[in-house]
């Protein structure tokens, strides 16, 4: 369908839910597609807690492993000609479910299936190897605080855990250490971050202090701020670490005002992780406007779960400064686009704050 | 472990509970193209931040100054009030904007 991408709109269709357990998306086609005539669809799906790790719980020496199961065939609610699947593993499998197959070292290809009918289903089983970590954000929690003197100040806070095959039995720094490759592969012990191009001030924290084992180069080529952190330990399977991350906007990048009526601003900010391919279970952003903003209103891009206001009180303030918290759950790299607020201030009012 | 869709921006504003008011992102997108909304400018560019710190805490630490040395060379009886009040008065306020803009000037904002 050309470059162009379409978001499925979601369908409550009761009878199909009860009956085969699916979900319905519409998807509205760019032209019409004549009889006989025959038009190519790319349909990505993402999916999370897929892969579970078995066996659950693994030594320091031993490699993790993870099933999943899925069905080979397409699953529509119209009938298919003719299907394949392929499941791209990184080694060959420990186990696959044997019907229909045909393993080419990593490569499992299912089918070619004939003249399925609509919603046909079977359950497959791959086991195989898989030695990366699972970093998941168990929550994360984004303040922006806009000040009207030329910066919006961000801290993030997260709270990460590794979801891999857990750790059992002895963890000592003889086995594990940075010497040894051959132990603890599936330990989190780095993450890479993209940060705005024009961040400035960017730290990295937690309750103890400031972490050192960070590295941050501003890149050009890829117009953001690459960003890697080191935990202050590195995270075995079922392990977790809490951290802050903190920067700065120069506010010209992402506040606008209004030529005609200077007292309206838009505010826009990106509304998903700096961190690319993780998701994060719960991610609430607050966005404290300047002490006066009145008549604020939002939009985004996607729905969102649950949305508050309440007064955030930080330097100079009388009654507080005007915050929204917005909630959204399992966030993933789809939620990587932008959001606005918009505002009305008197820009005298800041005034008051050196005079103060 | 996921792969990614790229990203859409929404356009249909229709069936909307959950956008407060529907201000169409691809709306500010035009907006400023249209030269209708333009980036915000402070009122003071932060590279003058320190310039004005700097001439601000000294002329507050001159009148600063002053008024100690009024105090200290003139005898009771021959102070007059109003300029101790106008004196230490103008000196808290130049100290005051000059601690505001030094503080803007080391990357706290308020």
């Amino acid at each position: 369908m050309g470059n162009k991408d379409i978001v499925p709109v979601r369908i409550q269709d009761n009878s199909v839910q009860a009956q085969y357990n699916a979900t319905i998306y519409k998807v509205d086609l760019t032209h019409y597609v004549e009889s006989n005539q025959e038009e190519q669809l790319i349909i990505t799906e993402t999916y999370f807690n897929r892969m579970s790790a078995l066996p659950k719980k693994i030594t320091i020496f031993e490699d993790q492993n993870v099933e999943i199961y899925d069905n080979p065939h397409f699953f529509s609610p119209y009938p298919t000609e003719k299907s394949q699947t392929t499941y791209k593993l990184a080694s060959s499998p420990i186990f696959y479910t044997e019907e229909d197959a045909t393993a080419k070292g990593g490569n499992i290809e299912y089918g070619p299936y004939r003249n399925d009918g609509a919603f046909t289903r079977s359950k497959i089983r791959l086991h195989f190897e898989n030695t990366r970590p699972f970093p998941v954000f168990k929550n994360v929690t984004r303040v922006i605080e806009v000040s009207h003197w030329g910066n919006i100040a961000i801290e993030d806070f997260y709270k990460l855990a590794n979801e891999g095959a857990e750790l059992t039995g002895e963890y000592n720094k003889v086995d594990f250490n940075k010497y040894t490759q051959h132990t603890g592969k599936n330990s989190l012990k780095n993450l890479k971050a993209k940060l705005p191009y024009n961040s400035w001030g960017v730290y990295y924290k937690d309750e103890v202090g400031n972490i050192s084992t960070s590295r941050a180069f501003r890149d050009s080529a890829s117009n953001s701020v690459d960003m890697t952190i080191e935990p202050r330990f590195a995270l075995l399977g079922g392990w977790k670490s809490n951290f802050y991350i903190g920067y700065n906007l120069p506010a010209k990048y992402t506040l606008f005002v209004e030529k005609a009526d200077p007292t309206n601003y838009y505010l826009r900010q990106n509304s998903g992780l700096i961190f690319k391919g993780i998701m994060a279970e719960e991610f609430t952003i607050k966005v404290i406007l300047p002490e006066g903003a009145t008549e604020i209103n939002y939009q985004f891009p996607f729905p969102l779960n649950e949305v508050s206001e309440e007064k955030s009180f930080s330097y100079f303030d009388f009654e507080g400064r005007p915050t929204f918290v917005f909630k959204i759950k399992n966030v993933v790299d789809y939620h990587d686009q932008t959001f606005t607020v918009n505002y009305k201030f008197s820009q005298n009012s800041i005034i008051r704050e050196p005079l103060m | 472990s996921f792969f990614f869709s790229s990203r859409r921006r929404h356009t249909r504003c229709s069936g909307v509970s959950w956008a407060r008011r529907c201000v169409q992102e691809t709306d500010l997108k035009e907006l400023i193209k249209s030269n209708k909304v333009v980036p915000y400018q402070a009122p003071v560019a932060s590279e003058e931040f320190e310039s004005w710190a700097l001439i601000l805490l000294f002329i507050g630490f001159c009148l600063m100054m002053w008024f100690f040395i009024y105090q200290i060379t003139y005898r009771k009886v021959e102070r007059y009030l109003i300029k101790e009040l106008t004196i230490g008065l103008l000196s808290a306020l130049f100290l005051g904007s000059g601690t505001f803009f030094f503080l803007l000037s080391v990357g706290l904002y308020m």
